[in-house]
């Protein structure tokens, strides 16, 4: 029942094709040898045969073929069966969401050095349902995956909640469900993170340099594009 | 039954940060002869995304010591801030959820 939807024109196509195979082979055969006696004698299909020459070839050919066809036939409905199959698993195939990190310094200017990540991210860092996470400490990129079933039932946002340690706090992570990217099923996030302060005056840092300062060439005329949110 | 039970349990561990709301604290100064001077009566808004725009979502003036103050967001929301007709920080931020005591700091901005 599964072969129902294959396109008969292809089957034909391909019946087509094993009554042409033998053809070359017994052409090549009329052309180079015309007078060769090659003799094809036996029953086929109730049938007596009794040929010569390139004809006989064709018939012999013709034959060891048909016998196959059951088994060519059976192989291209299975191909085909099996590629339906594969279309319909990369149809249902989870969603992949990945999630740079990017953490700033004590000064909310420079980034933290790539080593101390492991510091502040934890394996278990991220909650979202369900909880496959994989932390890539190189390219500081959380990725988990949600099925789609489960994507399609959610509400407009993903629902997750990354815990960050020592001073990094929690958040909400906004993932806003863009469904178009249907191909890949990937949807990239980042996020930039500050480290809490104390209530302390920061004045003096500043001017002994050791608190960055942002000034009109660290800003937009515009508010910034939002990359924490897929575009 | 148990799948009810493990979707509470979900729920519930996603709904901690709801409960809890995010400080934002800045100051804005000015540099003259070398040296930064806290910057008084500066409006600051704060700009929120709502997934499809900007919107001013609050806005704050600064104090003597050129601290500004925005209480109580939720955690999660997207957000920069405008000072003085201009957006910084260049990329966008998050709100955290941070103990009571601490502040998430946006840079320190220079008029």
């Amino acid at each position: 029942m599964e072969y129902d939807n294959l396109d008969p024109l292809y089957k034909i196509l391909c019946l087509a094709l094993i009554f042409l195979v033998p053809l070359a082979p017994a052409f090549g055969l009329y052309k180079i040898a015309p007078a060769d006696k090659f003799l094809a004698k036996g029953d086929f299909s109730g049938f007596k045969i009794n040929a010569t020459g390139s004809a006989a070839i064709y018939i012999v050919l013709f034959v060891a073929i048909y016998s196959q066809t059951s088994v060519i036939l059976a192989g291209i409905d299975s191909s085909r069966v099996l590629k339906n199959k594969i279309t319909s698993l990369e149809k249902d195939k989870p969603w992949k969401i990945e999630y740079t990190l990017k953490l700033m310094d004590q000064d909310s200017v420079h980034e933290i050095e790539q080593t101390e990540y492991a510091k502040y991210v934890q394996p278990d860092s991220i909650i979202c349902s369900p909880r496959a996470i994989h932390f890539d400490i190189d390219s500081k990129i959380i990725t988990f995956y949600i099925d789609n079933s489960l994507l399609t039932s959610m509400g407009d946002t993903i629902k997750s909640q990354l815990l960050l340690r020592n001073g990094y706090g929690t958040t909400i992570i906004p993932i806003t469900k863009k469904l178009e990217n249907t191909q890949d099923r990937l949807i990239k996030i980042n996020g930039v993170f500050y480290k809490a302060q104390s209530k302390a005056n920061q004045i003096n840092d500043i001017n002994n340099h050791r608190v960055a300062v942002l000034n009109k060439t660290n800003s937009n005329v515009t508010p910034p594009v939002v990359t924490s949110i897929p575009q | 039954m148990k799948h009810l039970v493990v979707a509470i349990i979900i729920a519930l561990t996603l709904n901690i940060g709801n409960a809890h709301a995010t400080n934002i604290r800045g100051q804005i100064v000015r540099y003259v002869n070398g040296r930064y001077y806290p910057l008084p009566n500066v409006r600051v808004d704060f700009m929120a995304w709502n997934g499809q725009a900007w919107v001013l979502s609050a806005y704050a003036i600064t104090g003597a010591d050129g601290f500004y103050y925005f209480i109580n967001f939720s955690p999660g929301i997207t957000f920069c801030v405008a000072v003085l007709g201009r957006f910084y920080p260049l990329q966008p931020l998050i709100t955290q959820n941070l103990a009571p005591q601490l502040y998430q700091d946006v840079p320190v901005i220079s008029s």
